[in-house]
Protein backbone atom coordinates (compact mmCIF):
# COMPACT_ATOMS: atom_id res chain seq x y z
CA UNK A 1 0.00 0.00 0.00
CA UNK A 2 1.02 3.46 -0.84
CA UNK A 3 1.61 6.56 2.00
CA UNK A 4 -1.84 7.76 1.36
CA UNK A 5 -3.70 4.83 1.69
CA UNK A 6 -2.04 3.83 4.63
CA UNK A 7 -2.73 7.09 6.08
CA UNK A 8 -6.11 6.32 5.66
CA UNK A 9 -6.51 3.31 7.33
CA UNK A 10 -4.74 4.73 10.27
CA UNK A 11 -7.54 7.16 10.80
CA UNK A 12 -10.27 4.66 10.09
CA UNK A 13 -8.75 1.98 12.95
CA UNK A 14 -7.91 -0.11 10.24
CA UNK A 15 -4.41 -2.48 11.00
CA UNK A 16 -2.07 -1.30 8.68
CA UNK A 17 0.16 -4.22 8.93
CA UNK A 18 -2.11 -6.84 9.17
CA UNK A 19 -5.33 -5.31 7.72
CA UNK A 20 -9.12 -7.47 8.46
CA UNK A 21 -10.60 -5.69 6.16
CA UNK A 22 -9.07 -3.47 3.44
CA UNK A 23 -6.33 -6.30 2.48
CA UNK A 24 -3.15 -4.91 0.60
CA UNK A 25 -4.43 -6.47 -2.61
CA UNK A 26 -6.21 -4.98 -5.58
CA UNK A 27 -9.55 -6.42 -4.20
CA UNK A 28 -9.23 -5.45 -0.40
CA UNK A 29 -7.59 -2.19 -1.13
CA UNK A 30 -10.25 -1.47 -4.19
CA UNK A 31 -13.08 0.73 -2.23
CA UNK A 32 -10.21 3.08 -0.35
CA UNK A 33 -8.24 3.18 -3.69
CA UNK A 34 -11.58 4.34 -5.34
CA UNK A 35 -12.05 7.01 -3.32
CA UNK A 36 -8.25 8.04 -3.25
CA UNK A 37 -8.24 8.22 -6.99
CA UNK A 38 -11.27 10.89 -6.90
CA UNK A 39 -9.34 12.82 -4.25
CA UNK A 40 -6.30 12.84 -6.89
CA UNK A 41 -8.66 13.61 -9.64
CA UNK A 42 -10.73 16.70 -8.10
CA UNK A 43 -6.90 17.74 -6.93
CA UNK A 44 -5.27 17.60 -10.32
CA UNK A 45 -8.59 19.32 -11.99
CA UNK A 46 -8.56 22.22 -9.19
CA UNK A 47 -4.49 22.85 -8.53
CA UNK A 48 -2.55 22.59 -11.33
CA UNK A 49 -0.65 19.37 -9.86
CA UNK A 50 -0.22 17.66 -12.93
CA UNK A 51 0.90 18.81 -16.14
CA UNK A 52 2.17 17.33 -19.21
CA UNK A 53 4.13 18.47 -22.65
CA UNK A 54 2.09 17.07 -25.92
CA UNK A 55 3.13 17.87 -29.20
CA UNK A 56 1.15 18.75 -31.22
CA UNK A 57 1.89 18.27 -35.42
CA UNK A 58 -0.29 20.29 -37.58
CA UNK A 59 -2.07 19.27 -41.22
CA UNK A 60 -2.00 21.57 -44.36
CA UNK A 61 -5.11 23.69 -43.72
CA UNK A 62 -6.55 22.07 -41.08
CA UNK A 63 -7.25 24.58 -37.79
CA UNK A 64 -9.55 22.77 -35.38
CA UNK A 65 -7.66 19.56 -33.93
CA UNK A 66 -9.12 17.04 -31.04
CA UNK A 67 -6.60 16.18 -28.36
CA UNK A 68 -7.61 12.89 -26.96
CA UNK A 69 -5.05 11.28 -24.46
CA UNK A 70 -5.34 7.19 -24.05
CA UNK A 71 -3.40 7.45 -20.25
CA UNK A 72 -5.17 9.98 -19.03
CA UNK A 73 -7.57 12.70 -19.30
CA UNK A 74 -6.95 16.33 -21.21
CA UNK A 75 -8.05 19.38 -18.68
CA UNK A 76 -6.86 22.84 -20.27
CA UNK A 77 -4.02 24.33 -22.16
CA UNK A 78 -1.78 26.56 -20.29
CA UNK A 79 0.86 27.24 -22.59
CA UNK A 80 1.28 26.70 -26.97
CA UNK A 81 4.52 27.09 -28.24
CA UNK A 82 5.91 27.37 -31.79
CA UNK A 83 9.29 26.38 -31.53
CA UNK A 84 9.98 26.07 -35.23
CA UNK A 85 9.21 30.18 -35.30
CA UNK A 86 10.14 30.69 -31.66
CA UNK A 87 7.59 32.28 -30.39
CA UNK A 88 4.26 31.81 -28.28
CA UNK A 89 1.02 31.61 -29.41
CA UNK A 90 -1.39 33.51 -26.95
CA UNK A 91 -5.16 32.24 -26.47
CA UNK A 92 -7.72 33.80 -28.13
CA UNK A 93 -11.94 32.80 -28.69
CA UNK A 94 -14.22 31.68 -31.98
CA UNK A 95 -16.20 34.86 -30.86
CA UNK A 96 -13.15 37.30 -30.67
CA UNK A 97 -11.81 35.75 -34.20
CA UNK A 98 -15.41 36.33 -35.53
CA UNK A 99 -15.44 39.65 -34.41
CA UNK A 100 -12.83 40.56 -36.05
CA UNK A 101 -12.99 38.86 -39.53
CA UNK A 102 -15.79 36.01 -40.10
CA UNK A 103 -13.61 34.19 -42.57
CA UNK A 104 -10.77 34.05 -40.30
CA UNK A 105 -10.99 30.06 -40.78
CA UNK A 106 -10.22 30.55 -44.28
CA UNK A 107 -6.73 32.85 -43.73
CA UNK A 108 -3.88 30.59 -43.74
CA UNK A 109 -0.38 31.46 -42.80
CA UNK A 110 3.20 29.84 -41.94
CA UNK A 111 3.13 31.22 -38.26
CA UNK A 112 0.22 30.58 -36.24
CA UNK A 113 -0.03 33.39 -33.86
CA UNK A 114 -3.21 32.02 -31.73
CA UNK A 115 -4.94 29.20 -30.50
CA UNK A 116 -8.53 28.57 -28.98
CA UNK A 117 -9.94 25.90 -26.77
CA UNK A 118 -12.75 24.28 -27.91
CA UNK A 119 -14.70 22.25 -25.24
CA UNK A 120 -13.24 19.58 -23.47
CA UNK A 121 -10.98 17.82 -25.67
CA UNK A 122 -10.32 20.21 -28.83
CA UNK A 123 -7.90 23.04 -29.99
CA UNK A 124 -7.91 25.21 -32.65
CA UNK A 125 -5.00 27.47 -33.89
CA UNK A 126 -5.44 30.75 -36.32
CA UNK A 127 -4.18 30.90 -38.64
CA UNK A 128 -4.25 27.42 -40.06
CA UNK A 129 -1.18 26.41 -41.34
CA UNK A 130 -0.48 26.42 -44.90
CA UNK A 131 1.55 23.58 -45.09
CA UNK A 132 2.20 20.23 -42.93
CA UNK A 133 5.26 19.61 -40.66
CA UNK A 134 5.34 22.51 -38.25
CA UNK A 135 5.19 21.18 -34.61
CA UNK A 136 3.36 23.16 -31.56
CA UNK A 137 4.35 22.31 -27.84
CA UNK A 138 1.37 22.33 -25.58
CA UNK A 139 2.07 22.42 -21.80
CA UNK A 140 -1.80 20.91 -20.48
CA UNK A 141 -3.41 20.89 -17.15
CA UNK A 142 -4.03 16.45 -17.34
CA UNK A 143 -5.90 14.79 -14.85
CA UNK A 144 -4.39 11.27 -14.19
CA UNK A 145 -5.74 8.30 -14.84
CA UNK A 146 -6.95 6.24 -11.95
CA UNK A 147 -4.27 3.93 -10.44
CA UNK A 148 -4.55 0.43 -9.92
CA UNK A 149 -1.70 -0.91 -7.82
CA UNK A 150 0.19 0.72 -5.18
CA UNK A 151 3.54 0.86 -7.53
CA UNK A 152 1.89 3.27 -9.98
CA UNK A 153 3.13 6.44 -9.59
CA UNK A 154 0.53 8.78 -7.31
CA UNK A 155 0.67 12.70 -9.47
CA UNK A 156 -0.20 14.41 -7.02
CA UNK A 157 2.09 17.02 -5.06
CA UNK A 158 2.93 15.88 -1.41
CA UNK A 159 1.09 18.97 0.16
CA UNK A 160 -2.21 17.24 -0.87
CA UNK A 161 -2.02 13.61 -0.17
CA UNK A 162 -3.37 14.01 3.46
CA UNK A 163 -6.30 15.94 2.00
CA UNK A 164 -6.39 12.80 -0.29
CA UNK A 165 -6.50 10.69 2.54
CA UNK A 166 -9.26 12.77 3.90
CA UNK A 167 -11.39 12.16 1.70
CA UNK A 168 -11.12 8.66 1.71
CA UNK A 169 -11.87 9.01 4.96
CA UNK A 170 -15.00 10.86 4.50
CA UNK A 171 -16.79 8.35 2.07
CA UNK A 172 -15.52 5.72 4.06
CA UNK A 173 -18.19 7.11 6.45
CA UNK A 174 -20.70 7.96 4.81
CA UNK A 175 -20.69 4.31 3.10
CA UNK A 176 -21.14 3.09 7.17
CA UNK A 177 -24.15 5.57 7.13
CA UNK A 178 -22.12 7.95 9.20
CA UNK A 179 -23.23 10.94 8.28
CA UNK A 180 -21.80 13.55 10.69
CA UNK A 181 -18.54 11.58 10.89
CA UNK A 182 -18.30 11.80 6.72
CA UNK A 183 -19.04 15.33 6.85
CA UNK A 184 -16.60 16.26 9.32
CA UNK A 185 -14.01 14.28 7.25
CA UNK A 186 -14.87 16.47 4.73
CA UNK A 187 -14.66 19.30 6.28
CA UNK A 188 -10.91 18.38 7.07
CA UNK A 189 -10.42 17.62 3.34
CA UNK A 190 -11.41 20.93 2.38
CA UNK A 191 -9.51 22.67 4.84
CA UNK A 192 -6.15 20.48 4.25
CA UNK A 193 -6.49 21.19 0.72
CA UNK A 194 -7.55 24.98 0.79
CA UNK A 195 -10.52 24.33 -1.30
CA UNK A 196 -12.48 26.73 0.93
CA UNK A 197 -15.00 27.84 -2.30
CA UNK A 198 -16.55 24.33 -2.31
CA UNK A 199 -17.48 24.86 1.07
CA UNK A 200 -18.78 28.15 1.72
CA UNK A 201 -19.87 28.15 5.23
CA UNK A 202 -16.06 27.58 5.70
CA UNK A 203 -14.91 30.57 4.03
CA UNK A 204 -17.46 32.63 6.04
CA UNK A 205 -15.50 32.52 9.38
CA UNK A 206 -13.89 35.73 10.78
CA UNK A 207 -10.91 35.07 12.57
CA UNK A 208 -9.92 37.69 15.38
CA UNK A 209 -7.02 37.89 17.65
CA UNK A 210 -8.17 37.07 20.99
CA UNK A 211 -11.29 37.39 22.34
CA UNK A 212 -12.98 41.08 24.14
CA UNK A 213 -12.74 40.38 27.90
CA UNK A 214 -16.57 40.78 28.32
CA UNK A 215 -17.45 38.91 25.19
CA UNK A 216 -20.00 36.80 27.47
CA UNK A 217 -23.26 38.60 27.19
CA UNK A 218 -24.14 40.02 30.65
CA UNK A 219 -27.12 38.31 32.27
CA UNK B 1 -16.36 7.56 -19.96
CA UNK B 2 -18.02 5.31 -17.51
CA UNK B 3 -21.91 4.04 -18.36
CA UNK B 4 -24.28 3.10 -15.72
CA UNK B 5 -23.55 -0.42 -15.49
CA UNK B 6 -19.90 0.42 -14.67
CA UNK B 7 -20.20 2.90 -11.84
CA UNK B 8 -23.40 0.86 -10.35
CA UNK B 9 -21.64 -1.26 -8.21
CA UNK B 10 -19.60 1.61 -6.58
CA UNK B 11 -23.38 3.39 -5.74
CA UNK B 12 -24.58 0.45 -4.60
CA UNK B 13 -21.50 0.25 -1.61
CA UNK B 14 -22.11 3.36 -0.82
CA UNK B 15 -25.71 3.08 -0.45
CA UNK B 16 -24.90 -0.46 1.08
CA UNK B 17 -27.83 -1.77 -0.92
CA UNK B 18 -25.51 -4.44 -3.05
CA UNK B 19 -28.66 -6.70 -3.57
CA UNK B 20 -31.30 -4.01 -5.08
CA UNK B 21 -33.34 -5.05 -1.87
CA UNK B 22 -34.40 -1.15 -1.58
CA UNK B 23 -33.62 0.60 -4.67
CA UNK B 24 -34.48 -0.96 -7.79
CA UNK B 25 -31.39 -0.60 -11.04
CA UNK B 26 -34.34 1.26 -13.19
CA UNK B 27 -34.54 3.90 -9.89
CA UNK B 28 -31.48 4.41 -9.66
CA UNK B 29 -30.65 4.57 -13.43
CA UNK B 30 -33.48 7.50 -13.59
CA UNK B 31 -31.85 9.13 -10.89
CA UNK B 32 -28.62 8.54 -13.17
CA UNK B 33 -30.35 10.50 -16.03
CA UNK B 34 -31.74 13.01 -13.57
CA UNK B 35 -28.34 14.30 -11.81
CA UNK B 36 -26.53 14.20 -15.76
CA UNK B 37 -29.26 16.55 -16.70
CA UNK B 38 -28.82 18.93 -13.45
CA UNK B 39 -25.13 18.65 -13.56
CA UNK B 40 -25.72 20.18 -17.41
CA UNK B 41 -28.30 22.74 -16.84
CA UNK B 42 -26.20 24.34 -14.05
CA UNK B 43 -22.64 24.14 -15.42
CA UNK B 44 -21.97 24.44 -19.08
CA UNK B 45 -19.01 22.96 -19.01
CA UNK B 46 -20.02 20.31 -22.09
CA UNK B 47 -19.52 21.44 -24.88
CA UNK B 48 -18.65 19.70 -28.30
CA UNK B 49 -17.18 20.44 -31.47
CA UNK B 50 -18.27 18.64 -34.70
CA UNK B 51 -18.04 18.74 -38.61
CA UNK B 52 -21.63 17.23 -40.24
CA UNK B 53 -21.64 17.04 -43.42
CA UNK B 54 -24.10 19.25 -45.73
CA UNK B 55 -26.52 18.40 -46.43
CA UNK B 56 -27.35 15.61 -43.40
CA UNK B 57 -27.67 12.28 -44.57
CA UNK B 58 -30.32 10.41 -43.58
CA UNK B 59 -31.42 7.40 -42.97
CA UNK B 60 -34.54 6.88 -44.66
CA UNK B 61 -37.39 9.21 -46.06
CA UNK B 62 -40.89 9.07 -45.78
CA UNK B 63 -44.27 10.31 -46.90
CA UNK B 64 -47.08 9.49 -44.18
CA UNK B 65 -46.77 9.73 -40.66
CA UNK B 66 -48.01 5.80 -40.13
CA UNK B 67 -44.26 4.98 -41.90
CA UNK B 68 -42.17 6.37 -38.92
CA UNK B 69 -42.98 3.12 -36.36
CA UNK B 70 -41.12 1.09 -39.03
CA UNK B 71 -38.47 2.89 -39.35
CA UNK B 72 -34.93 3.79 -37.54
CA UNK B 73 -32.62 6.44 -37.19
CA UNK B 74 -32.80 10.20 -39.06
CA UNK B 75 -35.43 10.01 -40.61
CA UNK B 76 -36.95 12.96 -43.19
CA UNK B 77 -40.35 13.84 -44.24
CA UNK B 78 -40.31 14.17 -47.39
CA UNK B 79 -43.14 15.77 -49.94
CA UNK B 80 -46.48 17.73 -48.73
CA UNK B 81 -49.74 16.01 -47.20
CA UNK B 82 -52.28 17.19 -48.92
CA UNK B 83 -55.49 17.44 -46.25
CA UNK B 84 -58.17 17.71 -48.46
CA UNK B 85 -57.55 13.84 -50.49
CA UNK B 86 -55.51 12.32 -47.00
CA UNK B 87 -52.58 12.36 -49.74
CA UNK B 88 -49.24 13.13 -50.46
CA UNK B 89 -48.20 15.32 -52.81
CA UNK B 90 -44.79 17.04 -54.48
CA UNK B 91 -45.77 20.35 -56.22
CA UNK B 92 -48.29 22.81 -55.18
CA UNK B 93 -49.97 22.69 -58.69
CA UNK B 94 -51.27 19.30 -57.77
CA UNK B 95 -53.76 20.38 -55.21
CA UNK B 96 -55.06 22.18 -57.78
CA UNK B 97 -55.41 19.40 -60.61
CA UNK B 98 -59.00 19.09 -60.67
CA UNK B 99 -59.59 22.94 -61.30
CA UNK B 100 -59.47 24.82 -64.65
CA UNK B 101 -56.37 26.96 -63.88
CA UNK B 102 -53.33 24.93 -64.32
CA UNK B 103 -52.08 25.69 -61.03
CA UNK B 104 -48.83 27.74 -59.43
CA UNK B 105 -45.39 26.80 -60.90
CA UNK B 106 -42.64 26.01 -59.08
CA UNK B 107 -39.85 26.82 -58.56
CA UNK B 108 -37.38 24.25 -59.01
CA UNK B 109 -36.99 20.58 -58.77
CA UNK B 110 -38.63 18.39 -55.32
CA UNK B 111 -36.98 15.64 -54.33
CA UNK B 112 -37.54 12.62 -51.88
CA UNK B 113 -33.63 12.82 -50.51
CA UNK B 114 -32.00 16.11 -49.57
CA UNK B 115 -28.77 15.08 -51.86
CA UNK B 116 -31.00 14.90 -54.70
CA UNK B 117 -31.21 18.59 -54.51
CA UNK B 118 -27.66 18.24 -56.02
CA UNK B 119 -28.89 17.63 -59.83
CA UNK B 120 -31.18 20.74 -59.96
CA UNK B 121 -32.49 24.02 -58.84
CA UNK B 122 -34.62 22.63 -55.55
CA UNK B 123 -37.78 24.19 -55.07
CA UNK B 124 -37.40 23.99 -51.24
CA UNK B 125 -35.09 24.45 -48.34
CA UNK B 126 -32.52 21.73 -48.01
CA UNK B 127 -32.21 20.61 -44.57
CA UNK B 128 -30.03 19.33 -42.23
CA UNK B 129 -30.04 18.20 -39.21
CA UNK B 130 -28.41 19.70 -35.55
CA UNK B 131 -27.15 16.67 -33.38
CA UNK B 132 -29.60 15.40 -31.28
CA UNK B 133 -28.29 16.53 -27.89
CA UNK B 134 -27.17 20.05 -29.18
CA UNK B 135 -28.29 22.72 -26.42
CA UNK B 136 -27.36 25.90 -27.61
CA UNK B 137 -25.49 26.55 -30.52
CA UNK B 138 -22.78 28.76 -29.67
CA UNK B 139 -21.01 28.78 -33.00
CA UNK B 140 -22.16 27.94 -36.34
CA UNK B 141 -19.53 27.75 -39.75
CA UNK B 142 -20.35 26.75 -43.33
CA UNK B 143 -17.59 26.08 -45.42
CA UNK B 144 -14.80 28.14 -42.96
CA UNK B 145 -17.33 30.91 -42.76
CA UNK B 146 -19.07 31.77 -39.42
CA UNK B 147 -22.63 32.51 -40.42
CA UNK B 148 -25.44 33.59 -37.86
CA UNK B 149 -29.20 32.29 -37.13
CA UNK B 150 -32.46 33.96 -38.28
CA UNK B 151 -35.98 33.18 -37.40
CA UNK B 152 -37.60 31.57 -41.15
CA UNK B 153 -40.08 34.84 -40.56
CA UNK B 154 -37.53 36.85 -40.46
CA UNK B 155 -35.85 35.43 -44.07
CA UNK B 156 -38.95 35.69 -45.27
CA UNK B 157 -39.73 38.88 -44.68
CA UNK B 158 -36.67 40.01 -46.53
CA UNK B 159 -36.70 37.11 -49.69
CA UNK B 160 -39.81 36.26 -51.10
CA UNK B 161 -37.72 33.60 -53.05
CA UNK B 162 -35.91 32.48 -49.91
CA UNK B 163 -36.64 28.53 -50.08
CA UNK B 164 -35.06 28.45 -52.91
CA UNK B 165 -32.71 31.25 -53.11
CA UNK B 166 -28.83 29.60 -54.05
CA UNK B 167 -25.79 31.61 -53.24
CA UNK B 168 -23.36 31.88 -50.30
CA UNK B 169 -24.82 31.38 -47.03
CA UNK B 170 -25.00 34.49 -44.91
CA UNK B 171 -27.49 32.82 -41.78
CA UNK B 172 -29.28 29.16 -41.05
CA UNK B 173 -32.61 28.83 -39.70
CA UNK B 174 -35.05 26.39 -38.13
CA UNK B 175 -37.40 24.95 -40.29
CA UNK B 176 -39.69 23.52 -37.86
CA UNK B 177 -40.05 25.08 -34.46
CA UNK B 178 -38.62 22.75 -31.69
CA UNK B 179 -37.23 20.26 -34.48
CA UNK B 180 -33.90 19.65 -35.08
CA UNK B 181 -34.11 20.36 -38.82
CA UNK B 182 -32.21 23.76 -40.29
CA UNK B 183 -32.03 25.13 -43.44
CA UNK B 184 -29.02 27.45 -44.38
CA UNK B 185 -30.27 31.22 -46.45
CA UNK B 186 -29.20 31.15 -49.45
CA UNK B 187 -28.91 27.59 -50.17
CA UNK B 188 -25.12 26.81 -50.90
CA UNK B 189 -24.52 24.59 -53.92
CA UNK B 190 -23.91 20.64 -52.92
CA UNK B 191 -20.86 19.02 -53.33
CA UNK B 192 -20.51 15.45 -53.10
CA UNK B 193 -17.08 14.22 -52.40
CA UNK B 194 -16.40 10.58 -52.41
CA UNK B 195 -14.98 9.41 -49.52
CA UNK B 196 -11.61 7.74 -50.20
CA UNK B 197 -9.81 5.24 -48.40
CA UNK B 198 -8.60 6.46 -45.18
CA UNK B 199 -11.65 9.13 -44.82
CA UNK B 200 -13.74 8.23 -41.86
CA UNK B 201 -16.76 9.56 -40.49
CA UNK B 202 -16.85 8.77 -36.92
CA UNK B 203 -19.38 9.89 -34.56
CA UNK B 204 -16.31 11.46 -32.43
CA UNK B 205 -14.59 13.85 -33.99
CA UNK B 206 -17.03 14.72 -37.59
CA UNK B 207 -14.42 13.82 -40.83
CA UNK B 208 -11.16 12.35 -39.50
CA UNK B 209 -8.68 13.02 -41.65
CA UNK B 210 -6.05 12.22 -39.65
CA UNK B 211 -5.27 10.00 -37.18
CA UNK B 212 -2.16 8.63 -35.29
CA UNK B 213 -0.91 7.34 -32.12
CA UNK B 214 -3.48 5.01 -31.01
CA UNK B 215 -1.18 2.08 -29.54
CA UNK B 216 -2.45 -1.35 -29.94
CA UNK B 217 -2.32 -1.43 -26.01
CA UNK B 218 -5.42 0.53 -26.19
CA UNK B 219 -4.39 2.52 -22.59
CA UNK B 220 -1.52 4.32 -23.85
CA UNK B 221 -0.61 7.40 -26.44
CA UNK B 222 -2.14 10.12 -27.96
CA UNK B 223 -5.09 9.87 -30.55
CA UNK B 224 -5.03 13.72 -32.67
CA UNK B 225 -7.89 13.85 -35.15
CA UNK B 226 -7.95 16.95 -37.38
CA UNK B 227 -11.59 18.55 -38.45
CA UNK B 228 -12.18 19.01 -41.75
CA UNK B 229 -14.02 22.19 -42.66
CA UNK B 230 -14.22 22.81 -46.31
CA UNK B 231 -18.22 22.52 -47.65
CA UNK B 232 -19.11 21.39 -44.32
CA UNK B 233 -20.82 22.28 -41.46
CA UNK B 234 -19.18 23.09 -38.36
CA UNK B 235 -20.57 23.70 -34.97
CA UNK B 236 -19.75 24.00 -31.43
CA UNK B 237 -22.63 23.59 -29.64
CA UNK B 238 -23.64 22.83 -25.46
CA UNK B 239 -24.21 19.27 -25.13
CA UNK B 240 -27.65 17.87 -23.21
CA UNK B 241 -26.70 14.61 -22.30
CA UNK B 242 -29.36 12.27 -23.05
CA UNK B 243 -28.47 8.80 -21.72
CA UNK B 244 -31.49 5.97 -22.70
CA UNK B 245 -29.94 3.15 -22.50
CA UNK B 246 -27.88 2.05 -19.36
CA UNK B 247 -24.70 0.68 -21.09
CA UNK B 248 -24.71 4.70 -22.88
CA UNK B 249 -21.32 6.43 -22.11
CA UNK B 250 -21.45 9.60 -19.88
CA UNK B 251 -20.34 12.50 -21.65
CA UNK B 252 -18.93 13.56 -18.58
CA UNK B 253 -15.04 12.43 -17.99
CA UNK B 254 -14.38 10.00 -15.49
CA UNK B 255 -13.22 12.41 -13.00
CA UNK B 256 -16.04 14.32 -13.14
CA UNK B 257 -19.01 11.15 -12.96
CA UNK B 258 -18.19 11.34 -9.90
CA UNK B 259 -20.06 14.03 -9.27
CA UNK B 260 -23.32 12.59 -10.90
CA UNK B 261 -23.25 9.79 -8.17
CA UNK B 262 -23.47 12.17 -5.81
CA UNK B 263 -26.33 13.43 -7.24
CA UNK B 264 -27.74 9.66 -7.78
CA UNK B 265 -27.10 9.01 -4.08
CA UNK B 266 -28.82 12.01 -2.97
CA UNK B 267 -31.67 11.19 -4.79
CA UNK B 268 -31.79 7.45 -3.46
CA UNK B 269 -31.28 8.66 0.09
CA UNK B 270 -33.79 11.63 -0.49
CA UNK B 271 -36.31 8.84 -2.18
CA UNK B 272 -39.45 8.10 -0.07
CA UNK B 273 -38.87 4.68 0.26
CA UNK B 274 -37.36 2.70 3.13
CA UNK B 275 -33.79 3.96 2.27
CA UNK B 276 -35.16 7.28 3.04
CA UNK B 277 -32.53 9.04 5.51
CA UNK B 278 -32.10 12.61 5.62
CA UNK B 279 -28.37 12.75 7.26
CA UNK B 280 -26.91 11.25 4.25
CA UNK B 281 -28.98 12.66 1.58
CA UNK B 282 -27.89 16.30 3.08
CA UNK B 283 -24.13 14.69 2.97
CA UNK B 284 -24.65 13.78 -0.71
CA UNK B 285 -26.26 17.08 -1.52
CA UNK B 286 -23.54 18.90 0.11
CA UNK B 287 -21.02 16.63 -1.82
CA UNK B 288 -22.83 17.24 -5.30
CA UNK B 289 -23.30 21.14 -4.63
CA UNK B 290 -19.22 20.96 -3.57
CA UNK B 291 -18.82 19.33 -7.34
CA UNK B 292 -20.75 22.29 -8.84
CA UNK B 293 -18.32 24.74 -7.65
CA UNK B 294 -15.55 22.70 -8.49
CA UNK B 295 -16.50 21.89 -12.29
CA UNK B 296 -17.44 25.95 -12.19
CA UNK B 297 -13.88 26.50 -10.96
CA UNK B 298 -12.64 24.45 -13.30
CA UNK B 299 -14.08 26.11 -16.12
CA UNK B 300 -13.16 29.47 -15.50
CA UNK B 301 -9.10 28.48 -14.99
CA UNK B 302 -9.88 26.81 -18.71
CA UNK B 303 -9.97 30.31 -19.40
CA UNK B 304 -8.27 32.33 -17.14
CA UNK B 305 -5.52 29.80 -16.37
CA UNK B 306 -2.31 30.41 -18.14
CA UNK B 307 1.22 31.53 -19.21
CA UNK B 308 0.66 35.59 -20.18
CA UNK B 309 3.10 37.64 -21.19
CA UNK B 310 2.83 41.22 -22.02
CA UNK B 311 1.80 42.43 -25.60
CA UNK B 312 1.68 39.31 -28.06
CA UNK B 313 1.55 38.20 -31.30
CA UNK B 314 0.01 40.76 -34.06
CA UNK B 315 -3.05 39.45 -35.35
CA UNK B 316 -3.18 39.77 -39.00
CA UNK B 317 -5.03 42.83 -40.46
CA UNK B 318 -8.91 41.52 -41.28
CA UNK B 319 -10.23 42.28 -44.41
CA UNK B 320 -12.90 44.82 -43.88
CA UNK B 321 -15.84 45.99 -45.83
CA UNK B 322 -17.95 44.25 -48.55
CA UNK B 323 -15.93 40.96 -50.17
CA UNK B 324 -15.78 39.87 -52.78
CA UNK B 325 -18.91 37.83 -55.20
CA UNK B 326 -18.44 34.50 -54.78
CA UNK B 327 -17.20 33.40 -58.34
CA UNK B 328 -13.84 35.86 -57.19
CA UNK B 329 -10.71 33.77 -56.00
CA UNK B 330 -11.17 33.23 -52.60
CA UNK B 331 -9.00 35.18 -50.52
Amino acid sequence: MNAIERLTLEWIGESTTAPDVYTDDATGMAPIRDSINHAIQELCLLTRSFVRTFHLPMLTDRSIYRIVPRRDFWGYPLEVWDRGNHRKLTQTSLAVLAAHDRRFLWRSGTRPSEYFPLGLSALGIFPKPSASGSVLEIRAVMVPKAYTADTDPIHLRDAYQRAAAWYAVSEFCAGRGDAKRASEAWAQYVEVAGLQFMAPGQADRLFMMGAPPDWRRRE
Amino acid sequence: MSSFLEVQGRIRRLLRDPDATIWTTEQLFRYWQQAHLELARRVPLLVDARAFPYPTRFDASFMHPWEAQFLEGDLYRCWTHWQAQDEVCMYPWEAAYWMADAGPADDGIRWMHPWEAAFGVSAEPVPFLIHREAGAVRFFVYDQEAIGSKLESEVAAVDGYYQSRSGRPICWYPIEEGERIHALYPQPPIVFDEMSEGDVFDDAGGLILWSDGATESGDTGLTLEAVALEDQLFMVYDVTPLLWNMDDESPYPDPLVHYVECGVLEWAFGADSEGFIPSLRDYWRGRKEAGVEAMKRFLRLSLSDRQTQMGGSKRPRAIKGPSMPDHYPEP
